[in-house]
């Protein structure tokens, strides 16, 4: 080997080396103590040992701050590179908070920007550690693409391939939109902070003081409806999102992956007649439900703090991953609030880019949303969830195991054919209607109506039938079959089977989109 | 006439007869006391005289054709056929209030879910007149009005974007019906008597009423004074959209001087950029004749949605609006603005946005409202969109408005400035503040504070101005061309012809995933 091939050599290993310290000792030891992991740190968890190939490690920066200083920036902040998760490859962009705070700058942004672009090209998913104070304000930096460019490119590249984010640091300003326009969010609680304004920059701009509660994991679950889940620390939120990138395929053109099969098929459910009761006013957790049904009790809810009368979570049955969305008579309310219908939503809309079958429990409680859901909006956002269920071609099954009326949620549930569900199954307590509402229109219209109306016509939508009513014709197209509760884990694994190759063609648009709600 | 026919010809006469009558003189009345028109009356007011062709006139409630009770059911509650509007195809329908309330009937609401699918496969648009309470499907003895309305539902989700739908509430709709108006395209309501209701509890006296779904529910996009008014603004409407997906949106002979230069547009904006001023100033000055067809002008009205021509073409307008809450963006406008968006898209009409605001305010009452994912919504839409995209960025680009109407890499087809423009990421008053707080906190101990702030906020003006930042054309805070402001109507009208046959693919996929 030559002296030059020898210096080139060194002169790699050397920022090989510098590298793994990303801003240097001081920083790292900052970042440990503040609970947090380092960008290579938190990589190593989420992939399969030694898979790591970085892209882009002699990057630095090419800005320079208006006073004039030039800063050292390995990287330019962002570690990058593919590497695999379960054996499949995945492109992974992990900010390093050492580094200048983590802000994002030219170099950076087109480093990431880019490998989100080709990585949707390549069909792998997309996942980002973030851990970034923001745009690197108050420097001069190469003139090229922004967070426009990358907004538009990770919204054009939506449905294509799964998009993650870990958030485990601040995420501020512009850079607040990343992980919101993922297909999932998880946030670690003892580090992630998503903004709009920091603190600092909330109070400049509009005197408001707050601090770190406001904009925290807990927050966003459970106010905002914009996080999907969250770990308790670094390690915990990392280990989910490996947990979760199992249950997704690779990209839209490819089904999901099939499992290990670890539970029996045939496998029988009795006990689930203890679990539910029959008397339709007695509540349960439909999560004890969920646990019999699924292969191991082993699912992944989204949004578990969130509108929680509504369940959806990712899950087996005989090793094939599925989308379950169940009502959750647990809690009280109307399953179509419109929280409920944003979480249904998102969830559909992942199930169906990404080739997951959807199987309903349904029980909806006879309750609709009163004048405080309807001055937020409320049929608009049901209607966002219709014109997806309308729109879903996977295959969708219900199973009723109490309660389905329309205008309380059954439409959106798989517990009306005509809506385009594959399969709609119903227990022999099930019970249905057109309408749970009670609402006296006569009282509220006056003498405009007849005043017999209730009596003559308007009685046969709000009666109550059973589920041998509801089966007892097909020109209703309500109830396929009444199954046994026991055979409920059975019938469902085969309705997953016999649809598993399950093709429908809906009406031509130009654009990809129709006119939906908003 | 041969014998074959013999009584046959009264029959139909007597059906005719049957479905005018209605639910009978005294419910006809009533519907005139109201205020209101019958749906046969509407549907005469709103098409081409004479072009009505019927459907489903002999239609009957099969519990009045049972006998099970006596009231007249004519057409069973919806009158509905072909028409034309303007000279061009529609499908409409109406449901009859005087019979039996309007209430939705097992064979009426399959009228109208059939009706939905062949506008679907004739292509041409759809228009629903709703004046009906309550329903009278049910589940027992395999009546099959549950599928029907279910069917309804679904066909309106399977033709959205493929035809236009517009839905008229001239009376009450209520119950999983009241779905329909709200997936339609486009909601007219008639102040006076609209009410529409999924079936909650009702706490005040306005619930459910136009001005109630305008500006709280943010549901209606145009309230009407009367039925005739709502008939009269659903013929202009439809001037501004093609028959279906595939086709252009049709172009009007122009009455307006193309090259018309506004010495006005010089005047509108304040000398002080704190101060505002009313966007419908400039846009009437820019669209034909002064003309625009607002809508939701009620909701959100810091951003303002609408229709217009250009020499004649038909375009949809996005601005900000700095009178209302200073234009700011937020949950509501991201709302507003996403569906206008994606129909303007799915009927290749063009967009013109037209920016001038801080965008989305910090802060935690925001913050709850998801005012991010919100933000998220429109980056997304807009990035998805492949009709015809002109942006003109008026004065402030702060913040995220720079990316959610439409900024240099977010893939607009045309964008110009005026030369007062500015792009930051958020106030360079705020950036002053957070970035150089160490050195404002030293400035201050020394007495020397505004010096210092002044002196870094003089350099960061000079460095957001479109006059800087224009220097580099790969930047993102950069337009392709910086404009005279009276030039800006001529401006538009040459991009829109410009980009008459633009194309534009997004990535296969399946579909997006659109943030809530």
């Amino acid at each position: 080997m030559g002296e030059r091939m020898d210096a080139a050599i060194q002169k790699y290993m050397d920022i090989q080396e510098k590298n793994k310290l990303g801003g240097g000792q001081k920083h790292m030891d900052r970042q440990h103590e503040r609970g947090k992991l380092a960008a290579r740190e938190r990589i190593d968890l989420l992939i399969d040992p030694g898979t790591f190939r970085e892209l882009g490690s002699c990057v630095n920066t090419t800005g320079k701050r208006i006073d004039g200083i030039v800063p050292d920036a390995p990287c330019d902040g962002v570690v990058l590179g593919t590497a695999l998760v379960h054996g499949r490859p995945v492109m992974i962009h992990s900010t390093d908070f050492t580094v200048l705070g983590g802000s994002m700058a030219a170099q950076g942004m087109v480093k990431f920007g880019r490998a989100h672009e080709i990585a949707s090209q390549w069909g792998i998913p997309m996942v980002h550690l973030l851990d970034s104070s923001g745009g690197r304000l108050g420097f001069k930096d190469v003139e090229f693409a922004g967070f426009d460019w990358w907004f538009r490119t990770q919204s054009r590249y939506s449905g294509v391939v799964p998009q993650i984010t870990v958030l485990m640091g601040p995420c501020i300003a512009g850079g607040a939109y990343l992980p919101t326009l993922c297909d999932l969010l998880i946030i670690s609680r003892i580090s992630g902070n998503l903004w709009l304004g920091g603190p600092r920059q909330t109070q400049a701009a509009t005197s408001e003081v707050y601090d770190e509660s406001v904009g925290g994991a807990d927050y966003h679950m459970q106010l905002t409806g914009t996080c999907d889940r969250v770990g308790d620390d670094d390690e915990e939120s990392v280990r989910l999102c490996r947990e979760v990138l199992r249950y997704l395929p690779p990209n839209y053109r490819e089904k999901p992956p099939q499992w290990e099969k670890t539970d029996s098929a045939d496998r029988e459910v009795g006990e689930l007649v203890e679990i539910v009761p029959d008397e339709f006013d007695q509540p349960y957790d439909m999560h004890d439900v969920i646990n019999v049904l699924v292969d191991d009790g082993e699912y992944f809810e989204i949004k578990d703090e969130y509108a929680k009368n509504l369940i959806c979570c990712f899950c087996r049955f005989d090793g094939r991953s599925v989308g379950l969305v169940a009502n959750n008579p647990k809690y009280p309310g109307s399953t179509l609030e419109v929280n409920t219908c944003d979480k249904y939503y998102r969830f559909l809309q992942i199930l169906d880019a990404y080739n997951l079958p959807l199987v309903n429990l349904v029980d909806t409680p006879p309750v609709v949303p009163g004048e405080a859901e309807e001055a937020r909006g409320l049929m608009r956002h049901i209607g966002k969830v219709l014109d997806v269920y309308a729109t879903t071609t996977v295959p969708k099954i219900g199973v009723v195991l109490r309660e389905c009326y329309a205008d309380a949620g059954s439409l959106v549930m798989s517990g009306l054919k005509g809506m385009g569900a594959d399969l709609s199954y119903a227990w022999p307590i099930a019970q249905f209607a057109v309408e749970a509402s009670s609402l006296d229109y006569g009282a509220i219209l006056g003498d405009t109506v007849e005043k017999d109306a209730y009596d003559v016509y308007w009685k046969h939508s709000r009666e109550k039938v059973d589920a041998f009513a509801a089966a007892h014709s097909w020109t209703g197209q309500v109830v396929d079959e009444i199954i046994l509760p026991k055979d409920t884990r059975k019938r469902i694994i085969e309705a997953l089977e016999i649809t598993a190759n399950k093709e429908e063609t809906l009406p031509l648009r130009k654009k990809r989109h129709g006119s939906a709600p908003s | 006439m041969g014998q074959w026919m013999d009584g046959f010809m009264e029959k139909l006469a007597g059906n005719r007869d049957e479905n005018l009558a209605g639910g009978g003189p005294d419910r006809i009345a009533l519907q005139h006391e109201l205020g209101k028109l019958t749906a046969r009356e509407r549907i005469d007011a709103l098409v081409d005289d004479g072009t009505f062709m019927e459907l489903g006139s002999v239609v009957r409630d099969p519990r009045t054709v049972a006998g099970e009770h006596e009231k007249p059911s004519p057409s069973d509650g919806v009158v509905m056929g072909s028409a034309e509007i303007s000279g061009r195809q529609v499908l409409v329908y109406a449901t009859d209030f005087t019979v039996m309330s309007g209430a939705l009937g097992e064979q009426g609401v399959w009228k109208m879910a059939e009706l939905v699918e062949m506008a679907g496969k004739q292509q041409v648009p759809i228009i629903g007149i709703f004046d009906a309470v309550g329903s009278r499907i049910s589940l027992t003895s395999g009546y099959p009005g549950l599928f029907g309305l279910s069917r309804l539902i679904r066909n309106y989700c399977l033709y959205s974007g493929v035809i236009p739908q517009i839905a008229l509430v001239l009376g009450p709709c209520t119950g999983p019906l009241a779905q329909v108006p709200v997936l339609s395209d486009f909601l007219i309501m008639n102040e006076e008597t609209g009410f529409m209701w999924l079936g909650g509890k009702i706490e005040s006296e306005d619930a459910g009423d136009a001005d109630f779904h305008m500006m709280k529910s943010g549901q209606v996009d145009i309230i009407a004074e009367s039925d005739e008014d709502a008939l009269a603004k659903t013929r202009e409407l439809l001037t501004f959209m093609p028959r279906n997906c595939w086709e252009k949106p049709p172009k009007i002979e122009a009455t307006d001087d193309p090259e018309r230069r506004e010495e006005a547009l010089m005047d509108v904006m304040p000398d002080n950029p704190k101060f505002t001023y009313d966007i419908h100033e400039i846009i009437d000055l820019i669209v034909d004749d002064g003309e625009f067809f607002e809508i939701k002008e009620d909701f959100a009205s810091h951003l303002c949605v609408g229709f217009a021509r250009f020499d004649g073409m038909p375009a949809g307008i996005v601005a900000s609006n700095p009178d209302e809450l200073s234009g700011i963006m937020e949950p509501d406008s991201s709302d507003k603005y996403d569906r206008f968006m994606m129909f303007l898209d799915t009927f290749n009409i063009p967009i013109i946005n037209m920016s001038d605001t801080t965008a989305y305010p910090p802060g935690d009452a925001w913050e709850r409202k998801g005012v991010i994912r919100h933000g998220a919504k429109n980056l997304h839409g807009y990035s998805n969109i492949t009709n015809p995209k002109v942006t003109i960025v008026l004065r402030r680009s702060y913040g995220g408005s720079n990316i959610t109407m439409g900024c240099t890499k977010m893939g607009p087809d045309y964008i110009y400035a005026w030369p007062t423009a500015e792009f930051a990421p958020t106030g360079p008053e705020a950036i002053v503040l957070a970035v150089f707080h160490k050195q404002l906190a030293k400035a201050k101990e020394e007495g020397n504070y505004d010096e210092v702030y002044n002196f870094f906020l003089s350099i960061l003006k000079e460095q957001f101005s479109v006059m800087t930042l224009g220097k580099g054309y790969t930047g993102y805070y950069t337009v392709q061309e910086v404009i005279d402001p009276r030039d800006t109507r001529m401006r538009i009208i040459r991009a829109l012809r410009a980009t008459a046959n633009k194309r534009e693919e997004t990535p296969a996929k399946k579909r997006t995933i659109k943030p809530a």
